[in-house]
């Protein structure tokens, strides 16, 4: 799958691309919702996974920017977050919320089963 | 006695009617200092009380005029009045006013004027009434000094209400996200580097997970006491057995195993209360049930609801090894631990306890169990029907 990991703090995105790329994804990474949102413009991508609490454009905005925009409005967002407020989330149109902190297995489990859920098995590694 | 300047006092004393011999009298003898006072400001006559009030002899005082000593800050709204009263626009005034002591301090005062003319109109002196308020004024400044501090103290604890708040979001995202970026990277080290580690190398990074991990638990419930204040109480009927099926299943295996000695004594009859918050008072009480056993015997717990009066007592009862007796005041404080034992824990769960039983208006307390052991027990108000 090609992932975009959409998250401010460059430790915990490489933590993340490690753990994905490791299980043969392919990643992309944004350091924002802004550059999240250049990167979806540009690239094509199965799933994203994003934080809530970023500068300049946050998690909550930008899944409200992609379920407005015909282009990229299908794709299974994954919001991973240390917020207890899940519901916020999932009410501005999140498919799956993962607590901070999670183990690397949960993330690729979870990310596989999303992307599972949206795709032909198997339709791009 | 009243002294009197001209041309008051050249009046031949034998042709002073009684009306003005009462006059003398009152003044004379009345509390409240009195004058009369020219239109110009100049002392006509003046009483005991006061002399009294100024610190100076009647003699001094009939030579000076109101202005020459009443305080400057206070002298000009006074003039503004007394111009109002012989411009005719007002007859009378009262005034909250200081006036300079003959030793030099302020004295505050209460003064009524009165203009008083003649039958032609014509101004002729003032009547003034002088009260001395200095204990009125210190016990106001009391009182306000008092009201500003009870506005700062209160102003203050919704500050800190609000750094509480603030902690617990700061918390949240600002300590979990770097916790999580330790934890993901131990994983990782033990995953992909785990075999090339000796014994000790992966000794010490069992340490490091097992304190990420402790850190996490100890966040959650920082995070939990704190939240406690901001939600808003739910209350509904309780169902401490199916609360306590819960809880029981939430322990580890291991624990689980142990909690099977649980013996349940709940009356029936319907707690109301928050179910979410007497659940995390169940888990606490019954894990400190656990990890405090004694490992010379076989772990008994008991829950017990029973009515108490109107209101409902929830009890976790132990034989495990007993709060040490120092500590049976202080364990439901924050951070409030046995040091002498190694058990791990934050001493975050009675406290919690505490603020859960209190936000339900209720009292929680420990008590020794006589053969060993600690019984917990709250004291939940019952379902009052408001009028
Ligand atoms: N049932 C019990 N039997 C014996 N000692 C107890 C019992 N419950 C509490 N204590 C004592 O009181 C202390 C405070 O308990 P508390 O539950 O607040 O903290 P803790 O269990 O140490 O940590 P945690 O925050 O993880 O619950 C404990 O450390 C223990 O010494
Ligand atoms: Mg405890």
């Amino acid at each position: 799958m090609r992932v975009l990991v959409v998250d401010d703090d460059p430790d915990l995105s490489l933590l993340m691309e490690i753990f994905l790329t490791r299980r043969g994804h392919e990643v992309l990474l944004a350091s924002d919702g802004r550059d999240g949102l250049d990167v979806l413009g540009r690239e094509g991508v199965d799933l994203v996974v994003l934080d809530w609490m970023m500068p300049t454009l946050d998690g909550i905005a930008m899944t409200r920017a992609i379920r407005a925009d015909p282009r990229v409005r299908h794709l299974p967002l994954l919001m991973v977050t240390a917020r207890h407020d899940h519901g916020e989330a999932v009410a501005a149109g999140v498919d799956e919320v993962l607590g901070k902190p999670f183990t690397g297995t949960v993330l690729v489990a979870t990310v596989e089963d999303l992307g599972g859920r949206s795709l032909p098995t198997g339709a791009s590694a | 006695m009243t002294v009197e300047a001209n041309p008051l006092a050249e009046t031949p004393r034998s042709a002073l009617s009684q009306a003005e011999e009462r006059w003398r009298l009152t003044l004379d003898h009345s509390p409240l200092g009195m004058a009369l006072v020219s239109p110009a400001g100049a002392f006509l006559r003046v009483n005991p009380a006061l002399c009294e009030i100024v610190g100076h002899s009647a003699e001094i005082l009939i030579g000076l005029t109101f202005q020459d000593i009443t305080h400057p800050e206070d002298l000009e709204m006074d003039l503004a009045l007394v111009d109002e009263c012989l411009l005719g626009q007002r007859t009378s005034y009262r005034l909250l006013k200081r006036y300079l002591h003959a030793d030099g301090r302020q004295v505050w005062v209460e003064i009524s004027v009165a203009l008083v003319r003649d039958e032609d109109d014509v101004p002729l002196h003032f009547v003034v009434h002088v009260e001395d308020v200095g204990e009125q004024m210190v016990a106001q400044a009391q009182v306000q000094a008092l009201v500003s501090e009870l506005a700062a103290r209160t102003a203050e604890l919704q500050r800190s209400n609000g750094e509480l708040e603030h902690f617990a979001a700061v918390a949240s995202h600002d300590l979990r996200s770097p916790l999580s970026v330790i934890s993901g990277y131990l994983e990782l080290l033990a995953a992909d580097h785990g075999d090339t580690l000796d014994a000790r190398g992966r000794g010490y990074l069992d340490r490091a997970q097992d304190a990420a991990g402790r850190m996490m638990g100890l966040l959650d419930a920082l995070l939990g006491y704190a939240r406690l204040d901001g939600d808003v109480l739910r209350r509904s009927p309780v169902d401490i057995d199916l609360l306590l099926d819960e809880v029981l299943a939430d322990l580890s295996a291991d624990a689980c195993q142990l909690a099977a000695h649980v013996v349940r004594r709940i009356a029936p009859g319907g707690l109301h209360a928050d179910p979410e918050l007497v659940r995390q008072l169940l888990q606490n009480l019954v894990a400190n049930a656990v990890k405090y056993r004694a490992p010379e015997r076989a772990l008994e717990i008991l829950v017990e609801l029973e009515p108490s009066g109107g209101d409902w007592c929830l009890s976790v009862v132990d034989n495990g090894r007993g709060i040490a007796p120092d500590l049976i005041e202080r364990a439901f404080d924050m951070f409030t631990r046995d040091e002498a034992d190694p058990t791990p824990g934050a001493g975050i769960g009675l406290a919690t306890c505490r603020r859960i039983v209190a936000r339900h208006g209720g009292r929680i307390w420990a008590e020794p169990v006589v053969g060993g052991g600690t019984a917990v027990r709250c004291l939940l108000p019952g379902r009052r029907v408001l009028a």
